[in-house]
């Protein structure tokens, strides 16, 4: 296990693309860091980093307080799972998992073991012991099976677990996954996730995953970092970062379906805080609100996740049901009024019929609060 | 008649048509490659039936052109073995020693191309450095030297350093690279995913190691096709050796060849010369027969990966 450190870590490529810039990252031992946000956000590219694939060109990266940023990847005793898996398409399962293992020992001691006649007899010793490396490995992933064929006659799942194999056996430090699971279909994705949860859990090895998908980070990571335009948004927990994000991104970015966003100003009306939008007039003493009266008053975005919308409410405005998403276990409602939409969840069994009006309500106590500016950053 | 049987007719008429047209196509093209495979082969069909006559017959058809005297109802299987045992001073010793030179040097220079080559393609398909593409460049361009530009400053420089009348300048060239090879494995290389290469390295391995135990046997079809064209041309190859080679002992076969017919003069001993010949073929004939799907993906599409 190792812990890594970055340290206004930056990517900058010819022409001054600023590809990862002042990344601030401490991972501990053990710890399973999921790197997520849209697609060139810079996750991969700072995964590719901490690999040795890419180049450092700011800032410190340490693995263990030992500097690495001149180190070549051969030198970092990581491993890597790759979105594309890269099993050798030559070699069987069990030599892919082997390549890794193959001792490469200095020319020097190979030629005095050449010279004393012991060098056949520390070959076979070594490929015994790789094999039997190879077999735990792959008794852990329930690949046994599989060892004497070649990737080509396998299915995505199993080149999957052949790549997760791979890295296993070389017991590295640090577990590097990019995108693992992105070519799986959605079942096999969930069941995957699951099993990686339970290594994670067996091993105890420090793992940073790279998504696009921010449910996938969620249930995966014990740190979600979100990231956007090459800078970090938010470091947290999946709690955190669901029910206290950063920013607008963030709570734009994580939840599904998306935070509902209305743009509108923040006064104080008779000693209470108000929120008003075209749509929402919202009043109340929200202990989250308290320590902005002193700012008051100010343009302002209010966030409210679709499961704290009330449909069928009192006091709020009337809105038509557009579409009627049934998920089995919920069920999702797209609402509009005067040009405006939103999403609400609810249960399952709630009589709501597209076309129909409906009454719309928020809870306001579960309401967030962003500045109305480009970053948006969170006020309460 | 009504508008369906008109339309009927039409339909048969225009079938009938387009099977007489057909089948008039297909007789010209049959007639067309029987006769080109009739003006290649027959060179080679020549060979076989003189390499079969007797010294007088063989003599009568070369020189007067007579074709009945090709066939003949005696073969002379003798020829082979006479042929052979007569090429040198010694006895036998002249074939065997041409047959070992020949075979140490096309083994030699095929193992020094494929290995050269590919690594050198390897080297400029996934190693970034500065003047990577000027280089590749600068090698192509070299494609266009002719042999022969090259010939009097590579012999004098093999002269100087002693290696006339030895089989190092056939065989040490072998081990810089072909440039046509190079650019061969390059292409190819280059559709390789680059992940393979970065997973090798995660893997531990430096750029050796992922040249041998990844990259190399990814690339057996070009490695096919550099082997066999490699393999056809210094197995054939008559000017570098004449030039280099200098002692009986130290002759390829295709020179060895050339001192047995200038040994006997003329068309006095046409029908062993013949049949030497068709020896020395042997191998080249063999080989194709094994490799030829390379060999005609390889002169067809040019190794690109499919």
């Amino acid at each position: 296990m190792a812990a890594i450190s970055l340290e206004r870590v930056g990517k900058i490529y010819p022409g001054n693309v600023r590809a990862v810039e002042g990344v601030d990252l401490n991972i501990a031992h053990g710890e399973f860091t999921v790197l997520v946000g849209p697609s060139g956000c810079g996750k991969s590219t700072l995964l590719r980093m901490i690999a040795g694939l890419e180049t450092i060109t700011e800032g410190v990266m340490k693995i263990d307080d030992l500097v690495v940023n001149e180190l070549p990847p051969q030198a970092r005793d990581i491993a890597m799972v790759f979105q594309n898996y890269a099993l050798y398409p030559h070699m069987n399962v069990h030599d892919n998992m082997a390549f890794g293992l193959l001792r490469r020992r200095q020319f020097p001691s190979r030629l005095k073991s050449v010279l004393s006649g012991a060098y056949r007899a520390g070959r076979r010793a070594e490929h015994i012991e790789i094999s039997q490396k190879v077999n735990t490995a792959a008794a852990t992933l329930g690949i046994n099976q599989l060892l004497d064929r070649r990737p080509a006659a396998l299915s995505g799942g199993q080149r999957q677990r052949v790549a997760l194999g791979r890295a296993l056996v070389r017991q590295p430090k640090v577990f590097l996954l990019d995108e693992p699971l992105s070519n799986l279909d959605a079942k096999l994705r969930v069941e995957m996730r699951a099993e990686l949860r339970m290594l994670h859990r067996r091993l105890g090895v420090t793992m940073v995953y790279v998504t696009h998908d921010q449910e996938e980070a969620m249930s995966l990571g014990d740190r979600v970092v979100v990231l956007k335009d090459g800078l970090v948004q938010q470091i947290a927990a999946p709690q955190e970062i669901y029910s206290k994000p950063a920013n607008r991104f963030v709570a734009e970015f994580v939840g599904t379906p998306s935070m509902n966003m209305f743009t509108g100003s923040l006064f104080m009306q008779e000693n209470t805080a108000t929120f008003r939008s075209k749509l929402l007039l919202l009043q109340g003493n929200a202990p989250a609100w308290k320590p902005l009266t002193a700012s008051l008053p100010r343009s302002a975005v209010l966030g409210i996740r679709p499961e704290h919308v009330l449909l069928n409410a009192t006091g709020g405005f009337t809105a038509t049901v557009e579409a009627v998403e049934h998920y089995g276990d919920r069920m999702d409602v797209v609402v509009q009024t005067s040009g405006h939409r939103l999403v609400a969840r609810c249960s399952p069994d709630a009589s709501i019929q597209e076309g129909k009006s409906i009454s719309v309500a928020v809870d306001l106590t579960r309401a967030h609060l962003f500045e109305q500016n480009e970053i948006g950053k969170r006020m309460a | 008649m009504s508008k369906n049987h008109g339309a009927t007719n039409m339909n048969f008429d225009s079938a009938r048509a387009g099977a007489v047209g057909g089948g008039l196509t297909r007789t010209l093209s049959f007639v067309a490659l029987v006769c080109g495979t009739a003006i290649i082969v027959f060179p080679l069909l020549w060979m076989v039936l003189v390499s079969l006559l007797t010294p007088d017959r063989a003599q009568a058809a070369t020189v007067s052109g007579d074709l009945t005297k090709l066939i003949s109802s005696d073969p002379q299987w003798n020829n082979f073995p006479d042929a052979l045992s007569q090429m040198g001073s010694v006895r036998w010793k002249g074939f065997f020693d041409a047959l070992a030179n020949s075979i140490v040097v096309t083994t030699l220079v095929v193992a020094g191309t494929v290995l050269s080559s590919s690594l050198v393609g390897f080297a400029l398909a996934r190693i970034r450095f500065r003047g990577n593409n000027a280089l590749f460049l600068l090698m192509l361009a070299t494609m266009m030297l002719p042999g022969q530009v090259t010939m009097i400053p590579l012999f004098l420089l093999f002269r100087n350093l002693g290696w006339v009348d030895t089989i190092l300048p056939l065989v040490v060239p072998a081990f810089f690279g072909s440039a046509f090879f190079i650019f061969m494995y390059r292409q190819f290389i280059a559709q390789v995913p680059e992940a393979l290469v970065e997973a090798a390295k995660v893997d531990g391995w430096g750029w050796f190691g992922i040249w041998w135990h990844v990259m190399l046997p990814l690339c057996r079809p070009v490695t096919a096709i550099c082997a066999v064209f490699t393999f056809i041309f210094t197995w054939n190859d008559f000017l570098a050796p004449l030039i280099y080679l200098h002692s009986d002992e130290q002759a390829t076969l295709a020179v060895a060849l050339n001192s047995f017919r200038n040994q006997y003069g003329g068309v006095n001993k046409v029908n062993l010369l013949m049949a030497a010949s068709l020896v020395t073929m042997i191998p080249c004939i063999l080989l194709f027969l094994v490799a030829q799907r390379q060999f005609i993906e390889g002169l067809g599409k040019g190794a690109v990966k499919g």
